[in-house]
């Protein structure tokens, strides 16, 4: 039985009245930064802007989230007219969302928390994606899925959980769209609602993707998670991610969670042993109900649970840091010169021609990007293998910054063919080095979660 | 007694001789 958290009446009451400004605010300053990624993005005008505008400009989706669902709540105003009128223009209808229609999902999963009444968990068993324990290499596969728009089919199933209710909030969400394209076409700027509705279907959707699993997986309740403040601005702005807060009290608007917070003792969790208690938690299928992590993110996964999610990690933790680098490198180094050396004739000879892309990165990165990858995939390899305990293995460690300081070095001094380039050197032992202190300690370790050694 | 080799020297040995490899041919005029 879950108990509400005691509060004293007098504050809760305060902390709950709603005002204007601070939501008015964060929705100019959100908008004010849209505008600013497109500005920037057509003053650069290159197609890797584009690409990379997707995530700021998701990052903002995130907070208008945040804000429609404050509006959602009527924590604009109590004027339920101008609560809903500034709420659906500013936050929900360019998300392609209706307050009336998202209040209907929404406060559905207020009252039905914890058990199968909870719309969430439609979701969740239908496009079965939040399996516990987490598999990291389909975990990780779903979240980069979705920037490749892999999200489409939950944005579909959302759709219609939070279908519009009456005519009314049709007519006003399709003449706000109709209107905006209207508006782009005749200024020949169609390019920014495309590029906002990929936004939403990737790194938006991604977002949600995550929120997902911290809110309420693995628990009947919320899960309590203190996130850091610069991935909260990134990811879970405008305290979004003080979840636990906005379940039991839900009248409080967004600009005075943390102070609900402060007020309230009790357990917290960070992110990270959140996803430690994920990995290790014991089984429960997407879609289901059940308590397999408590409010400290302790959870009963059995030793072989355990043993499986390190492995995958440590698979992750290669094809991140070495995999990835690397082709990466090769990418750039194949797709972007002019001319392939004789190392790629057999490509050639199969038909692939270098430097399809030439030309739309500046140069002097094409020269220097490939090494600085390369020199971290090999350094990341060595560190990966070894660990930087053993004298050993730092020896071989340091073969990765040598390699690329004396590869350099010696053509400078003619021993090695082709040319020295001081940039070469100097970005290529820092992409080594780079490799050294990223890759030290493994960003997620189950060893906390994990049983201890047996002596024999 | 035997001597036993740490795999994990030579999985360290090929990949620097890969990627000095990798650098020499990439070095190599066209």
């Amino acid at each position: 039985m879950r108990v509400r958290p005691a509060i004293d009446p007098e504050l809760l009451a305060a902390l709950s009245v709603p005002r204007v400004a601070p939501w008015l605010c964060a929705a100019v300053v959100d908008w004010l930064v849209v505008v600013a990624i497109f500005a920037l993005v057509a003053w650069v005008d290159h197609p890797v802007a584009y690409a990379l505008a997707v995530f700021p400009l998701g990052s903002r989706q995130q907070a208008l989230g945040a804000l429609f669902h404050d509006a959602a709540h009527h924590l604009i105003t109590r004027r339920k007219g101008a609560n809903d009128a500034l709420g659906s223009v500013l936050a929900a209808w360019p998300l392609g969302l209706t307050l009336g229609g998202y209040r209907a999902y929404h406060f559905a999963h207020h009252r039905g928390l914890g058990t199968l009444d909870d719309p969430e968990m439609a979701h969740k068993g239908g496009l079965r994606q939040w399996h516990l324990p987490a598999a990291p290499l389909p975990v990780a596969a779903s979240f980069a899925g979705d920037l490749v728009l892999g999200g489409i089919p939950h944005l579909v199933a959302a759709g219609r959980l939070t279908k519009p209710v009456s005519w009314r909030e049709t007519l006003g969400i399709g003449a706000f769209w109709l209107g905006l394209l209207a508006i782009a076409y005749r200024a020949h700027l169609v390019w920014i609602p495309v590029l906002w509705i990929v936004s939403i279907a990737t790194v938006f959707w991604s977002g949600v993707r995550l929120r997902i699993w911290t809110e309420h997986l693995g628990t009947k309740d919320t899960h309590r998670v203190v996130v850091p403040t610069w991935l909260a601005h990134a990811i879970m702005p405008h305290d979004i991610g003080l979840h636990w807060e906005h379940h039991w009290f839900p009248s409080v608007p967004f600009w005075n969670l943390a102070k609900l917070r402060a007020a309230l003792p009790g357990p917290r969790v960070t992110l990270t042993e959140l996803a430690r208690a994920f990995l290790t938690s014991a089984p429960l299928p997407s879609g289901t109900i059940g308590e397999t992590i408590d409010a400290e993110a302790r959870t009963m996964g059995d030793e072989a649970t355990v043993a499986a999610a390190g492995r995958d990690l440590d698979r992750l933790r290669y094809a991140g840091h070495v995999a990835v680098p690397l082709a990466l490198g090769g990418f750039v180094y194949l797709g972007f010169r002019p001319k392939l050396p004789r190392l790629f004739a057999p490509l050639e000879a199969l038909g692939f021609r270098g430097g399809l892309l030439e030309g739309y990165l500046p140069p002097r990165f094409v020269d220097v990007f490939p090494d600085v990858a390369w020199a971290y995939a090999l350094t990341a390899l060595l560190v990966l293998v070894w660990g930087t305990r053993e004298l050993r293995g730092k020896l071989w460690i340091a073969v990765g910054p040598g390699l690329a300081a004396g590869w350099e070095l010696g053509q400078l001094a003619g021993i090695f063919p082709g040319s020295y380039d001081l940039a070469d050197l100097v970005f290529g032992v820092a992409g080594a080095l780079a490799a050294v202190v990223i890759c030290k300690e493994p960003a997620l370790s189950l060893s906390p979660a994990a049983p201890a050694p047996k002596a024999e | 007694m035997t001597m036993r080799l740490d795999v994990r020297h030579l999985v360290s040995l090929l990949a620097v001789a890969a990627f000095a490899l990798l650098a020499l041919g990439s070095a190599a005029a066209p």
